[in-house]
């Protein structure tokens, strides 16, 4: 509710508003925009220019029902289009499809109460295996806690793409996950 | 808990934002509604299992980012979203004199405005708004929600006085005596800042920086920094406080100590435009704790959880039972 003061406060032109919502928002941002690139200066560029943008267009922003969608979907865009820019300038050939890479870090308890180190290899290396688009999808839904229909406008995809991908993604991190895994349960029933 | 789940594996369980929420949020209000369920169908207890590590399993590591960095950046968004003070550039003749004249008229406008005998100005805040409003003489007025002052800008000079319904804090410049009128008293300083608040038949006043002097049926009372005072039962309740950071509201943070549920109800409503229903028994129930202006449902869980409440939301209109047995 706060989220959509500020943003009413913003497109009445309300300076305070709008460091408010990139203080907020900025950590956020700046994490998601370094799994499309490690250039940390192009991914402060484009938070940069996203932010500079919402000022000047902020007469013409219309009400949203995520804030936080909202500005993760733009920052997605800037960070994507400034890459196949990057890309087209060093080559000729088609820009290829973006890359989305994250670190797993798994929770030291839960480790030490349910997984041996083999299975944490084995979910390291699972998840390491999926495609950018499944990191992603997985990223925006368990990370940043996002509705599957936000997720779907974010990476512009239709709903069951995104449900299928976080199935496959899930199945394939099961099965890597499984043998073994029955008797780690079954010392906790 | 709905009955659709007993046909998922782990897999779409994994994928189920209610599974999500209850993994990542454990000892929460729906650890118990996923815990009866569980013990309503134990054979879905392995599936439960798998589907909470895999949850838990992803975990992703994020580099922390530094303050350093946040601030550098807004300086940037700062620097390049400026108002531009300096003049704009020079205009051909015609034009600079159509300026003129424009602001002559302007200028014809507002003096009739502030000239005429009835200059009253209203400030009002809707449920879910607040609102800062510059005095004629620099001083400042903070408004929480759901409340309104009302002044006479033409006789500001002469008299610092307005009145106040809901609550508000204020910073006054030094000067003249300045009055703030309420339904039940005033209160009247010099140089100071502080906060009054009206709510719920409530008369307090917290006195943050110089003296102020409150009076409600020819009883007064003078504060200074760090003091309160509350007008209860025809009598002045003093106490002291802590002024660090300001008034809560103007954070955002809304603390009780054993308050009855209708003011923090009341409070809700103002901050998130809302509209709460529950029954008498539950209003008169005591609150000690606080929520904050963050996400109404967080606020919702801050107050119900320790009462044992449940609360139902739909659209703005939410609904708070008492939580029912599911044992």
């Amino acid at each position: 509710m706060s989220e959509s003061l500020l943003w009413s406060q913003l497109r009445e032109g309300r300076k305070a508003a709008l460091e408010k919502l990139y203080r907020s928002h900025a950590p956020a941002l700046l994490q998601y925009g370094g799994k499309f690139s490690t250039d940390q200066q192009l991914v402060e560029d484009c938070l940069q220019d996203l932010f500079i943008d919402l000022w000047q267009r902020r007469g013409q922003l219309s009400p949203v029902s995520s804030v936080q969608s909202y500005l993760l979907v733009a920052m997605r865009r800037r960070v994507i289009r400034q890459l196949s820019r990057q890309q087209k300038h060093e080559t000729t050939e088609e820009p290829e499809e973006h890359q989305f890479d994250f670190e797993i870090a798994i929770d030291e308890q839960i480790a030490a109460r349910e997984l041996s180190h083999e299975q944490q290899r084995k979910l390291k290396q699972a998840l390491e295996q999926l495609s950018a688009r499944q990191k992603e999808a997985i990223y925006l839904k368990y990370q940043l806690g996002m509705d599957y229909e936000d997720i779907c406008k974010a990476m512009d995809i239709s709903y069951q793409s995104v449900r299928n991908l976080a199935h496959s993604a899930l199945s394939r991190l099961k099965e890597l996950l499984a043998g073994g895994w029955w008797l780690v349960i079954g010392l906790y029933c | 808990m709905n009955d659709k789940y007993l046909k998922y594996d782990a897999v779409k369980l994994a994928q189920e934002d209610a599974f999500i929420r209850w993994v990542q949020e454990e000892g929460g209000r729906r650890s118990q509604e996923w815990e009866a369920w569980l013990a309503r169908h134990p054979e879905k207890q392995r599936e439960v299992d798998e589907a909470r590590l895999l949850v838990q399993a992803i975990a992703i590591k994020e580099e922390a980012v530094s303050q350093g960095r946040v601030d550098k950046l807004w300086d940037r968004i700062d620097a390049a979203t400026k108002t531009p003070a300096q003049a704009s550039p020079a205009r051909p003749m015609a034009y600079r004199w159509l300026g003129y004249a424009a602001a002559a008229a302007l200028a014809l406008l507002a003096a009739f405005f502030f000239l005429r005998p009835d200059s009253a100005i209203t400030v009002k805040t809707a449920y879910g708004q607040i609102t800062e409003h510059r005095l004629p003489d620099g001083s400042t007025v903070r408004l929480n929600a759901g409340s309104t002052i009302r002044y006479h800008a033409n006789e500001w000079n002469s008299a610092r006085q307005l009145s106040l319904e809901g609550e508000a804090f204020f910073e006054v410049e030094k000067g003249k005596p300045f009055k703030v009128i309420t339904p039940k008293g005033d209160v009247e300083v010099l140089g100071t800042s502080f906060n009054i608040n009206t709510f719920e038949g409530h008369f307090d006043v917290q006195c943050y920086t110089g003296r102020v002097q409150v009076s409600a049926n020819g009883s007064q009372e003078i504060l200074t920094a760090g003091q309160l005072a509350q007008w209860e039962e025809s009598a002045w309740q003093r106490a002291t406080f802590d002024t660090d950071g300001g008034p809560g509201w103007q954070r955002g943070r809304f603390e009780y100590h054993s308050a009855p549920l209708r003011e923090v109800f009341a409070e809700m409503e103002r901050q998130f435009d809302i509209r709460i229903d529950a029954p008498d028994s539950i209003l008169a129930r005591t609150y000690t704790g606080a929520f904050e202006r963050q996400a109404l449902d967080s606020a919702l869980y801050r107050v119900c959880w320790p009462m044992k409440l449940n609360a139902e939301r739909r659209d703005n209109k939410v609904s708070i039972r008492p939580e029912e047995n599911i044992d």
